[in-house]
């Protein structure tokens, strides 16, 4: 009996006892859970204590030179994260946690406005492009305009619906917000038929894995 | 006052019904009629009735000297020696200053005494000492003064000065009083004003001198009187009166000590230098000899004989703006013998004086006697004030009305407590729907466990025959990822591999992993793997066990590890490839073979995230894009990341992604651009299939249901 199959063998256990949730919740599936959750816990505590501490700032620390220097700052910070622990001192980790949230949100916004936005508005808008992928293209183009400012209309909920001329606008709002609600139902619908086959895919390949298991299983005992 | 003449014997203003008698002095003049004789004060002529002004018409400062005069009273501390002869007192500053513009009083007619003067003048002005009779008009203090004050202690404290007047005065000023006493005084030294001497001369008066007083001897019994009887004395006090005016106009003035000895008199800087222009001679300085002559001079302040007095309302302006400032000391008062009280009847005490009068602390006759313990037959010896003054003190707590709403709540609070108690009824479960939900989920389990078991058994493939390729059409962004992979991974080229999945994802992301680094490996490239996740590292490693023969390892792969930090991380980590440590060893990833060449992300070819999660992937996405805009990137993603990356497709004109392999689909249809062949994956594939039309099936039964529920459902 290899480590492959032992592994297996665990690996099919797990499987099962996780499926027999399908019978409803019960001592076996929770059993699997705790399982699941204690490993994947330990082990991220493990990897990161390890890579973080051991392999990147005490070698560091070691080496010395300038580097060091340049490492202190990140391992008091770091330090004064742990303090967030203790009622009493978390204040101090405040400033380690201001320092992480705002590098953190500087380098997102800056991603996203470079990586996504002025993208996305570029290629939302670009008719000519559209154009030269013929009708279909521009259809294709169109649709993608109108579904994208629809759909930010649906989320426009702040004007008011008044009678006579000065409502129009506000009707107009509100109908092409119907429109974008159509676009995000869509949406939503790939989204789930992603999620469903991600899904399935997980189920299909773990019943195949207990499958595989059960028929070694069954040549190991002569089957 | 109106300054209208009145007789001598009124007591009231004909003309404007003000008070022309004080209190305390008429009572003083009932108890004693006797008027001292003599001619020692037959030049001295008194006040005027009309000294104390009415309430209306009281100066500011007199209140404010009346405050000062309550403040002093409160300190109750003892009062010391006064100082002997009045000319030895110093007068305050603010006289000095005051008089040298001050013009010369005027002069009422002979016998009037209704003169308005200030009583601040009367007090300051000197006063004629009666003769030595004021041991006898002790017995004539009110009682309530006589308990205040023995006569012992009368006798004893003649000369103490209150303690107002000791504020005022200099501290040494009762020392030098006692030398000056002793000291014969120096001539000239008593020389009056010059205005002073002027108006004596007009009305044939004497030379003015120093204040005249009588024998400071003299039991003074306002000396030892209450502080606010001082200040009656002192409000209603005329300088001086001649013994035989004192009968008819039945006021009396008291003397006072400093009257012995006028020549010692010490007066204010303003009077000497008033007199220098007129300065009198020194043989002209009165004596002792002369004492009735230096009385005269008194009459400055009075109205007998025609000494010019002060007529109503020719109070001259400098007189007027005399009133005291904070800083301006208080006049030294005279000390008053029995004779100011002396044929005084007795009057109204007026309101204001009425409320200087000391309350009286236990003893009083109204407080009851203690009955019991240490204290028996005592009265007033706990009296009840502090907790009467905490009363008083109390805040009144505002009437609370309670709202309409409180009182229902506070019904239905009672409501709740008067409810019988009503032991809980253990809600029993509906059976039947328990196992009828267990019911429909074992059969939605085995449906699903059916279609998935199905192509395994080769019954019924929808697609296909006998496992045959099950690939679905040509997917453009698989092919656009495939073609990267072609014309960006040659030989030895460097390739940035990003693990972003977990252990959760990783049955269905492995398909599309092995697939893309297999083909990166057989074009010959050099695998960089990093992960932003924990268990990414540990993935990583499982994946190239299997790609990549362990001889070639350290050559064509190198393991990163992980790198925490997210979007910051990923921005340092594309700045610095060659500085991070390989996983699990440690080492510097510079000193690896697989990463010769390479310092950063500008030193690769190709950059391939395989994400399970849309946020690592488009993480990847944006900030490899934002600061390598010419790096290429092609994606190997789980299907539940489809709808979120495949806006950053460059087919849709964003880009950033050259190509997208995603899930099972994705990862056949790139093996078979590959020309391989694998059945695993066409069985999976045809499972999911199946799965797909079973969960499409369910959809529909359990919407039809719940339609034919309708709303009771």
């Amino acid at each position: 009996m290899t480590m492959d199959l032992i592994g297996g063998i665990v690996g099919a256990l797990l499987t099962v006892l996780i499926l027999s949730y399908i019978l409803g919740d019960n001592p076996l599936y929770r059993l699997a859970l705790y399982i699941l959750i204690g490993a994947s816990v330990g082990y991220v505590v493990a990897v990161v204590v390890g890579t973080v501490v051991f392999r990147i700032a005490l070698p560091s620390l070691q080496q010395g030179g300038s580097q060091p220097y340049g490492l202190l700052i990140p391992v008091v910070l770091g330090a004064l994260l742990l303090l967030k622990g203790f009622p009493r001192l978390a204040v101090l980790g405040n400033i380690s946690t201001g320092f992480l949230v705002g590098v953190g949100a500087a380098v997102a916004v800056g991603g996203a406005l470079l990586g996504t936005l002025i993208p996305q508005i570029d290629a939302s808008g670009s008719v000519f492009d559209w154009a030269a992928g013929g009708p279909s293209g521009l259809i294709n183009g169109s649709l993608a305009l109108v579904g994208t400012v629809c759909a930010l209309l649906a989320f426009t909920f702040t004007f008011r619906q008044r009678p006579g001329p000065g409502g129009w606008g506000a009707s107009l709002i509100g109908f092409f917000g119907r429109i974008g609600r159509l676009f995000l139902l869509a949406a939503f619908g790939a989204v789930f038929a992603g999620a469903l086959v991600a899904t399935l895919t997980v189920l299909v390949k773990r019943v195949y894995t207990v499958v595989d298991v059960l028929l070694a299983v069954w040549r190991l005992f002569g089957g | 006052m109106c300054g209208a003449m009145n007789p001598a014997d009124s007591v009231v203003c004909e003309q404007c019904q003000a008070r022309l008698v004080p209190l305390v002095a008429e009572e003083a003049a009932e108890a004693q009629p006797e008027v001292p004789s003599g001619e020692e004060v037959s030049g001295a002529e008194p006040f005027s009735e009309e000294v104390s002004l009415p309430a209306e018409e009281e100066p500011d400062w007199l209140t404010e000297l009346r405050a000062t005069m309550e403040e002093a009273e409160e300190e109750q501390e003892p009062p010391v020696e006064e100082a002997g002869p009045v000319a030895e007192v110093e007068v305050p500053d603010w006289l000095r200053e005051l008089t040298p513009s001050a013009p010369p009083p005027s002069e009422e007619a002979e016998g009037e005494a209704e003169t308005e003067v200030p009583e601040w003048l009367q007090e300051s002005a000197p006063e004629a000492a009666p003769p030595e009779e004021e041991v006898e008009r002790e017995s004539e203090v009110p009682e309530w003064i006589q308990e205040v004050v023995s006569p012992e202690e009368e006798a004893e404290e003649t000369a103490e000065v209150p303690d107002w007047l000791r504020e005022v005065s200099p501290p040494d000023a009762s020392v030098e009083e006692e030398e000056v006493e002793a000291a014969p005084p120096p001539e000239g030294e008593l020389e009056p004003p010059a205005w002073l001497q002027e108006v004596s001369e007009e009305v044939g008066g004497g030379p003015f001198v120093g204040v005249p007083t009588e024998e400071a001897e003299a039991v003074q019994p306002g000396a030892e009187a209450p502080e606010w009887l001082r200040e009656i004395a002192e409000a209603v006090e005329p300088p001086s009166t001649p013994p035989e005016r004192e009968a008819e106009e039945e006021v009396s003035l008291p003397p006072t000590e400093e009257a012995e000895e006028p020549e010692e008199a010490e007066l204010p800087t303003w009077l000497l230098q008033a007199v220098s222009p007129v300065e009198a001679p020194a043989e002209e300085a009165p004596t002792e000899a002369e004492e009735p002559e230096v009385r005269k001079g008194v009459r400055v302040f009075t109205s007998e004989e025609g000494v010019p007095t002060l007529e109503p309302g020719e109070v001259p302006d400098w007189l007027k703006e005399l009133a005291p400032t904070d800083e301006v000391p208080l006049p030294v008062p005279e000390e008053k013998g029995e004779e100011e009280i002396e044929g005084l009847a007795p009057a109204e005490i007026p309101d204001w004086l009425e409320a200087l009068r000391p309350r009286e602390e236990g003893g009083t006759p109204e407080e009851p006697v203690e009955t019991e313990g240490v204290l028996e037959g005592l009265r007033g010896t706990l009296p009840p004030s502090p907790a009467v003054e905490a009363a008083e003190r109390a805040v009144s707590i505002p009437s609370v009305t309670a709202k309409p709403a409180s009182i229902a709540r506070a019904e239905l609070f009672q409501e709740l407590l008067t409810r019988p108690i009503i032991s809980p009824r253990r809600i029993e479960r509906r059976r039947e729907r328990g196992v009828g939900l267990a019911i429909q989920r074992l059969i939605i389990g085995l449906l699903l466990l059916a279609a998935v078991l199905a192509p395994m058994a080769g019954m019924w493939l929808p697609v296909g025959e006998g496992g045959g390729s099950a690939a679905p059409a040509l997917l453009p962004d698989v092919q656009a990822a495939y073609t990267t992979v072609e014309t960006r991974v040659h030989q030895g080229t460097p390739v940035l591999v990003s693990i972003e999945y977990g252990p959760s994802e990783a049955e269905e992301v492995d398909l599309v992993a092995q697939t893309l680094l297999r083909h990166i490996l057989d074009r010959g490239g050099r695998l960089i793997l990093v992960s932003t996740r924990p268990e990414g590292p540990a993935l990583a490693d499982r994946l190239l066990s299997a790609l990549v023969e362990a001889a070639d390892r350290e050559a064509r792969v190198v393991n990163l590890g992980y790198q925490p930090g997210q979007a910051s991380g990923v921005q340092g980590l594309l700045a610095n490839l060659a500085r991070r440590p390989v996983y699990p060893a440690g080492v510097p990833a510079s000193e690896m073979p697989a990463m010769e060449g390479v310092s950063s992300a500008e030193d690769v070819n190709l950059v391939v995230v395989l994400g399970g999660q849309d946020e690592d992937v488009l993480t990847w996405i944006e900030q490899t894009s934002a600061r390598y805009p010419d790096l290429p990137v092609v994606a190997g993603v789980s299907a539940r990341v489809e709808v979120s990356a495949s806006p950053y497709l460059e087919r849709a004109g964003a880009g950033a992604l050259k190509g997208l392999v995603v899930g099972l689909p994705g990862a056949t249809v790139y093996q078979d651009l590959r020309g391989e062949e694998d059945r695993h994956l066409t069985y999976y594939l045809q499972s999911v299939m199946w799965g797909q039309w079973a969960v499409a099936a369910l959809m529909a039964v359990g919407m039809v249901v719940f339609l034919a529920g309708g709303k009771g459902r």
